[in-house]
Formats: structure tokens, C-alpha cells, sequence
């Protein structure tokens, strides 16, 4: 069946937009790239072709949470990364370099824009990256753990240091904040129990259209 | 945020802004290679067909700019997280067979976006209206056979489903398939249930047990047509016709008969049909059903809520209702996922979803997105933009008339050429109301067949069903577009009412909207113990929009083009005001492409490398 997601009332499926925030080049795409495909290339174009990518991750047997994940595709600037991009993300992603000390600034000030402007329901992880850098040589460390981590708790955030690199946290980063949606609670994109919410399926498109049903 | 200097002052393409035609163009041309750069004066995107959260609408209201005006909001209830809504200005249908679609499956972009099923559609007929017949009435001589055929019909269709189980070759198209039922459903009884399954080697899984079912749920029971207190459902299906209690036997004769008159009109080698049409094309909706099919008034109303247009049934030309009206038809049944629906719409916002999108793919793809930034002068090939920055580029697209870009787009003589298309506007009062209640009754099932339940639905009251404070009665169709929350615009116990009348403010357009909501909270919100849902918050609002054929906008361009003009300036011309996804927008857009880079071919198909990503991702 094409629909196994929705097969029973028991089963929760929750589908959510999540937003990647940052100065650029402290490896945004590198994470989704890590998180979705697995994979990490250090001379990957920045971005993929679609507006964004998903991927879906169980959290137990019944929950299901599928990402629907905005990349800033290289637009950090411009003021194009305006409300709406980000209007009706249930999280985000902050991304700092752990080299870089000016890039926890960026993300301070994106933090703020998003409390001030984004859904009031929004998780927000902080995420410093480039970890195995700092492990290679903790000399290149500009951010220590611990400022991050009360600026963190303070602010209301999620916090891991990651590497996309050697995907160290990747999945403890993204599997945070599935946890932490609110689940039962509606939101932009929220959890929808049962067929309800899951909108008309249209993979296949002419196929589906042509033979009736593509079950 | 930072005023940043752009990357590059060399484009080949500028796109002003970020509504859903220059979207579209702006990532159709970066996905053919071009550098483009996108820029809006706005501080969002989409322009006039954007979605705003309760704040951004209030902030909004404070100052209109046209083609807006009389903006206004109120805030009743209480909302706790006004940013948390999407409310928008263009929450359009889209039809299943609408040109939107087949361009979104044939580049494989359906995926970017969550589609809502449009239920049904509702008219309100309080008891006296359903009494009243127009004066003439020829009657038909061939009455008990219409019937009868209307019957034979319904039969078919609960075995077939309306183009149900009917395979389809990839390039069949619509009409064709469309005469089709139109043949298959005046075949007589005998005939009917022989045709039930053409059950080939690719039949579809919806055979002959699921089909068994509908036929049982649809039994002439009259459980077909559905009833919401004084709203009833509009029967556009030969089941419905056949079955409707509200109908009389001589009316289902016509009514079907009509049906199967516009199943002939979608054939454009069925020359009769096409000669009557062109005949009658000027003729008005109602006169033309009055002297060919006399229905009752009420059926009429409720056939031209079909039709979605704004014009009463008497002032909308048969051409544009019967073009309408075959969409809806030709649409309706062949949605997989819910038989009883004809039409999309997308979650988030509607076309503000699109805006988004596109505008996003422009960025991914290699273009550059601005906001809060516009055109102050084009000179030549050389645009300075509302920072100072002076930029080059060898094609310039500007919205025809777009107010917040219009004083950057008064310039040199070169484009003073470009703006001899029509100035013709028609103003549409509209409204959105969140409302305290999920209005459920909206959004069940029809069908047991149905595998998803729809989020939106479409309810019309007819001309002279509301009245004003001060006496006034509506002389023209008021829509509402319900939708529930699903579509992620309100929270999980509210839903939406987008109102739309041609009836201006002036003429108590914003009392009918009152009133017109008033009536379904009443009659469709109560929850049996006597309390009515409230309107938590409402925005009114009166829009402009063009009319008339898109060709023009190709007169324009052609008299620009012997200009030969270096920086080729392209006036782009807005959507227009209909309820469901303005049909030209995608051929409009392509024959701007077409011009640039001389074929339509590849029009917003993904690069090499970006179907390889793809293909990729969809193996995992």
C-alpha cells in the first residue's frame, strides 16, 4: 500500500518544517546532507536542486516525524531569508562554527529574529559545528562548550556540538528535536493522527491520475 | 538584515518581484541556465498572492497600497499565538486538470508542496427559494426518456465512477475523455452494465469489490446529495442528478440533459455542440438554461456555484460558465485519493506556498532572491536599484501593474512602449475570518471510497439570499472557502472562511460577507446546545485585478520587440481575481520564457545534475 504511514489510528505521524540558520559556511548544508543522506563532501555543491529535503525518523514504534528541512541555499544574506521563509517552521536550526567565534554571534542575532518573529510554538536548536576540527587540534577551538551552553539554557535552546563531518551528534541533534515538537499539539505543520491531515497524495501524478489508484 | 552589495552587477536576468508569475518565471529561467536575480521591494514574498500571520495582516491593514484598499482587521477573541496562522490572500482551488498540475507532476515538484482535498460545494437555498421556477418552461418533449437515460446513467457511473476505472493513456486528453462519458452515459441500461470494468492487464485496484460498495452507499437513498441545515450540496455528478430528493423527475431530465450537453461542449469535434455554443456564447447563463433546460431557479444558482465565477448567473456569459463548468466536470472523480472531490488546494497559504517555493528553487538553483529592495531606473540594459547599486542585465521582467514597484519602473521611453495593453480592472471584496470552531460537518467524507476526509469546501449563497441592515439584498453570488485546519493556517480547533463578491464596500459587500459567515456559524457551528461558534478575528479587504486575454500582454511584447531595444523589457501582467487558480497563469508564463530562450521545451525542468540529486534521494 502507498500508504502505510496512515494505516492506523495508533500510529502517529507528524510531519514538520524545519529551518537551517547560520552565517554562511558553518556547514548548514553539511548537516542536512549528513542527516539525510548519510554522506558528507567537503566540495558538494551547497545545495540541492528541490526548495528543500526531508527526512523522516521514528522516535518508537508508533511515532513517526518526518522533516521537511529549508536550507538557505546560499542566501544568508539579502534579507531573503525573510518571515515567511521561516513563518511557519515548527524548528530551527542555529548553526555556529566552534572555530569561529563571530559566527555565535550570527546565530545570536538569528535567535533573537526568530523569538521576535517566527511561530511562538518554534524548537530551536543551537548547534556548533565542526567538531572534529576542535578534536584534531583543540587549539583551533574559538568557542568554548560552556559559554555556548549557557547562552543555550538561557535563551531556551537545545545545544549539541556536532560534526557533520564525522556525523558525531548529527542524529542526537535531530532526534532532540523530534522529541521536543510538541506532538499532540497542532501547529503549522503538527501531527495529524490517523489519514486526517495527510493531504491528497499526488506521487506518481499521472500515474495515479491514469490508472485510478497506484496502491 | 545587512545591506549587502550583491554578488555580481552582471545578470542575464532581472525578475521584480515575487508574486506567482514572476516566482515561477524567476525558477524556470534559473533552472535553463540563466543567472537571475530576483528582487522585491517588499520585505516578504509573494507579493500580492502572499499569506500573512495575524500581526503581519494587522501591520499590513495599516497601509494600503494598491491594488488594495479599504483594508481593515478586528480582533474579537482572544488568539494567543497570532503568529503562529497563515492567513492568505490567494487561497485558490486547484483543479485536478487545472494546467498547474500537469506542469508541477511533469517537472515532479508535486512533493514540495501538501495538497488539501476541496470537498464539496454548498449553496444556501432556505425553503421558499427551493419553490421557485423561472416563468418560462417549454418543457422537454422527450422528458420521460431524459429520465430515464439520467437513471441508465448513474448506473453506469456507480459501476464506473465518474471516468473511474477508465484507463487512460498518458497523453489522452481531457476532452476526448470527457465526450467519452458524455457517450457512455447516454447509453441505455441494457448497455450499462456490460461497460463496468474494463479490467485490462493495468486495471487499477479499485475494482469490482470497492465499486460494489459505492454502489451500495450511493443507493438511490438519496444519501448522494447531503444537506447542512439550509445548505445543500450541489449535484454535479449523474448519481446526484439522479438521486437528489430535491429534484423532480422532469428536472433530473433537464439537469441531466445539461450535463451531458456540457460533456458534448468539451469536444471540440463535436461540431454541433461547438456550433451551439458559439452561437450562444454571449448569451447569459440563466436565459440560456431557462430556454433549454427550465430548471427551477434554485438549480440554476446552485449549478452556477460550480462555476465560481462572481457575475450573477444572469451577467455570466454561457462561454465562461460552460468552460468553468467542464473543468469542474472533467476534474471531479479522478482524484485517487477522494472520488467525491474536483479540486485541490495547497496547505500553508495557497499560491503563497507556490511564491515560496519558486522563489526558494530560483536561489538553489544558482539565482539570487533580495528582498526589500526594488528598481528605481532602467536605462538601456542598465537598472539601478532602490539601494543606489546599478546593475546590468540582458532581460528585465516587471509586473504590468504593481503599485510598490511602480514609480522604479517610470522611466525611459523604452518602456512607455510596453504599457498599451488594456487597463481594464475589476475590484473583488474579500474577506478572512478565523473562526472558534472546526466547523466538522464541512469536512467528512462523501464517499466511503474516500480515503482522506477534505479540509476545504466551497459554500455560495445566490443573489438575493442575504440582506443588509439597511435593506439591501445581494445582487450577486457571495463564496466562502472554508478550510479547516489541516491546511495549517489556523489551530486545531478553528478553521477559515475566505469570503469573495464582486458586491463592492460601498454596496454593503462587507455587511454580505457579515452576514454570509453569520449563516454558517449559525446553521453549521452550533454544536446542539445552543452555542454559536464567534469570529475571532476578521480582515476585509477590496482587490483589484486585471481582466481580459492574456494575448494582450503578447501585443505588448510583440510592439516592444521591434524596438530592439538592448535591455529587453518584459511587462508582466498579475493573475486574475478568480477563485480558482488563474488557468493562463502557467501558458502566459511560458511564452515569456519562450521569448528568452526560444522554445517552451524544458519549461521549469530540473537540470542534470539536480534529477540525478533527486533520483538519488527518492532511491533511499
Amino acid at each position: 500500500m502507498s500508504h502505510p504511514r496512515a494505516s492506523t489510528q495508533s500510529q502517529r505521524f507528524a510531519q514538520f518544517k524545519l529551518v537551517l540558520l547560520g552565517e554562511s559556511a558553518v556547514g548548514k548544508s553539511s548537516l542536512v546532507l549528513r542527516f539525510v543522506k548519510d554522506q558528507f563532501d567537503d566540495y558538494r555543491e551547497s545545495t540541492i536542486g528541490a526548495a528543500f529535503l526531508t527526512q523522516t525518523i521514528a522516535l518508537d514504534e508508533t511515532t513517526t516525524v518526518k522533516f521537511e528541512i529549508w536550507d538557505t541555499a546560499g542566501q544568508e544574506r539579502y534579507k531573503s531569508l525573510a518571515p515567511m521563509y521561516y513563518r511557519n517552521a515548527n524548528c530551527a536550526v542555529v548553526v555556529y562554527d566552534i572555530t569561529q567565534s563571530s559566527s555565535l554571534d550570527k546565530a545570536k542575532a538569528w535567535v533573537k529574529e526568530l523569538q521576535r518573529q517566527a511561530n511562538e510554538n518554534i524548537v530551536i536548536a543551537l548547534a556548533g559545528n565542526k567538531l572534529d576540527i576542535v578534536t584534531g587540534d583543540p587549539s583551533k577551538r574559538a568557542v568554548e562548550t560552556v559559554e555556548a551552553e549557557a547562552y543555550a539554557k538561557e535563551a531556551g535552546l537545545l545545544f549539541f556540538e556536532t560534526s557533520a563531518k564525522t556525523a558525531q551528534n548529527v542524529k542526537d541533534l535531530f532526534t532532540a528535536i523530534a522529541k521536543k515538537l510538541p506532538l499532540d499539539q497542532p501547529g503549522p505543520r503538527g501531527a495529524r493522527p490517523g489519514a486526517g491531515g495527510r493531504g491528497v497524495d499526488l506521487k506518481g501524478g499521472m500515474a495515479a491520475q491514469q490508472q485510478g489508484c497506484n496502491c | 538584515m545587512d545591506d549587502y552589495t550583491l554578488p555580481s552587477t552582471i545578470w542575464d536576468i532581472i525578475v521584480l518581484g515575487t508574486g506567482v508569475k514572476p516566482s515561477l518565471l524567476s525558477v524556470a529561467l534559473s533552472r535553463a541556465g540563466k543567472k537571475v536575480l530576483q528582487l522585491d521591494p517588499r520585505e516578504y514574498y509573494g507579493a500580492t498572492e502572499t499569506a500573512f500571520s495575524i500581526d503581519e495582516l494587522e501591520q499590513w491593514a495599516k497601509s494600503p497600497l494598491p491594488p488594495f484598499s479599504h483594508i481593515g482587521t478586528e480582533r474579537i477573541g482572544e488568539i494567543t499565538r497570532p503568529r503562529g496562522y497563515t492567513l492568505a490572500l490567494a487561497p485558490h482551488l486547484v483543479y485536478w486538470g487545472s494546467s498547474l498540475l500537469e506542469l508541477l507532476r511533469e517537472v515532479k515538484m508535486t512533493s514540495s508542496f501538501t495538497w488539501q482535498a476541496v470537498g464539496s460545494w454548498w449553496v444556501y437555498l432556505p425553503e421558499p427559494a427551493m419553490e421557485e421556477r423561472p416563468a418560462t418552461g417549454i418543457g422537454g418533449l422527450l422528458l420521460d426518456a431524459g429520465v430515464k437515460a439520467v437513471k441508465a446513467a448513474a448506473a453506469v457511473k456507480k459501476k464506473g465512477g465518474w471516468n473511474k476505472g477508465r484507463k487512460k493513456r498518458k497523453d489522452v486528453d481531457v476532452d476526448t475523455e470527457a465526450s467519452a462519458a458524455a457517450s457512455e452515459a447516454s447509453k441505455p441500461t441494457t448497455e450499462a452494465t456490460e461497460t463496468q470494468s474494463p479490467a485490462g492487464p493495468e486495471a487499477p485496484e479499485v475494482t469490482l469489490s470497492d465499486l460494489t460498495a459505492e454502489a451500495t452507499s450511493t443507493a438511490p437513498s438519496g444519501s448522494t446529495l447531503r444537506k447542512l441545515g439550509t445548505f445543500r450540496e450541489v449535484p454535479c455528478t449523474f448519481e446526484d442528478v439522479a438521486f437528489s430528493p430535491d429534484l423532480q423527475d422532469r428536472d433530473r431530465g433537464y439537469l441531466g440533459g445539461f450535463l451531458r450537453f456540457l460533456m458534448k461542449c468539451a469536444d471540440p469535434t463535436d461540431v454541433k455542440h461547438q456550433e451551439i455554443l458559439q452561437k450562444n456564447s454571449e448569451t447569459s447563463f440563466s436565459e440560456f438554461l431557462s430556454s433549454e433546460y427550465p430548471l427551477p431557479t434554485w438549480t440554476i444558482a446552485s449549478l452556477h456555484s460550480l462555476t465560481l465565477l462572481q457575475t450573477p448567473p444572469a451577467e455570466t456569459k454561457l462561454k465562461d460558465a460552460v468552460q468553468a463548468l467542464i473543468t469542474h466536470l472533467t476534474s471531479i472523480g479522478s482524484i485517487p485519493d477522494i472520488r467525491s472531490s474536483a479540486a485541490l488546494t495547497i496547505a500553508y497559504g495557497g499560491s503563497a506556498e507556490l511564491t515560496q517555493v519558486w522563489s526558494r528553487g530560483t536561489a538553489v538553483s544558482g539565482g539570487l532572491n533580495v528582498l526589500g529592495r526594488g528598481i528605481t531606473k532602467i536605462v538601456g540594459d542598465t537598472v539601478t536599484l532602490s539601494n543606489g547599486e546599478v546593475v546590468t542585465a540582458d532581460w528585465i521582467l516587471v509586473p504590468e501593474e504593481d503599485p510598490e514597484t511602480h514609480e522604479t519602473s517610470e522611466t525611459e521611453s523604452t518602456t512607455e512602449a510596453t504599457t498599451k495593453a488594456t487597463n481594464s480592472t475589476v475590484s473583488y471584496t474579500k474577506s478572512i475570518h478565523l473562526i472558534s470552531s472546526p466547523l466538522n460537518p464541512l469536512f467528512t467524507r462523501k464517499l466511503e471510497t474516500d480515503r482522506i476526509p477534505p479540509n476545504a469546501a466551497v459554500l455560495t449563497f445566490p443573489v438575493g439570499s442575504l440582506c443588509t441592515s439597511a435593506g439591501l439584498t445581494n445582487t450577486a453570488p457571495v463564496y466562502i472557502i472554508a478550510h479547516s485546519s489541516a491546511t495549517g493556517e489556523c489551530g486545531k480547533d478553528e478553521s477559515v472562511l475566505y469570503t469573495s463578491t464582486q458586491i463592492l464596500k460601498d454596496d454593503g459587500g462587507y455587511e454580505f460577507a457579515s452576514a454570509a459567515v453569520r449563516r454558517v456559524l449559525e446553521e453549521i457551528g452550533s454544536d446542539g446546545n445552543g452555542t454559536t461558534p464567534e469570529v475571532k478575528f476578521v480582515c476585509r479587504y477590496t482587490q483589484k485585478f486585471p481582466v481580459g486575454d492574456d494575448e494582450e500582454e503578447m501585443v505588448a511584447q510583440e510592439t516592444e520587440e521591434e524596438e530592439e531595444v538592448k535591455g529587453r523589457i518584459v511587462k508582466i501582467k498579475g493573475m486574475k481575481g478568480g477563485l480558482a487558480f488563474d488557468e493562463g497563469t502557467v501558458e502566459s508564463c511560458k511564452r515569456v520564457y519562450e521569448r528568452i530562450i526560444g522554445t517552451k521545451e524544458g519549461f521549469l525542468r530540473m537540470t542534470e545534475q539536480m534529477r540525478r540529486q533527486y533520483e538519488e534521494i527518492e532511491d533511499q
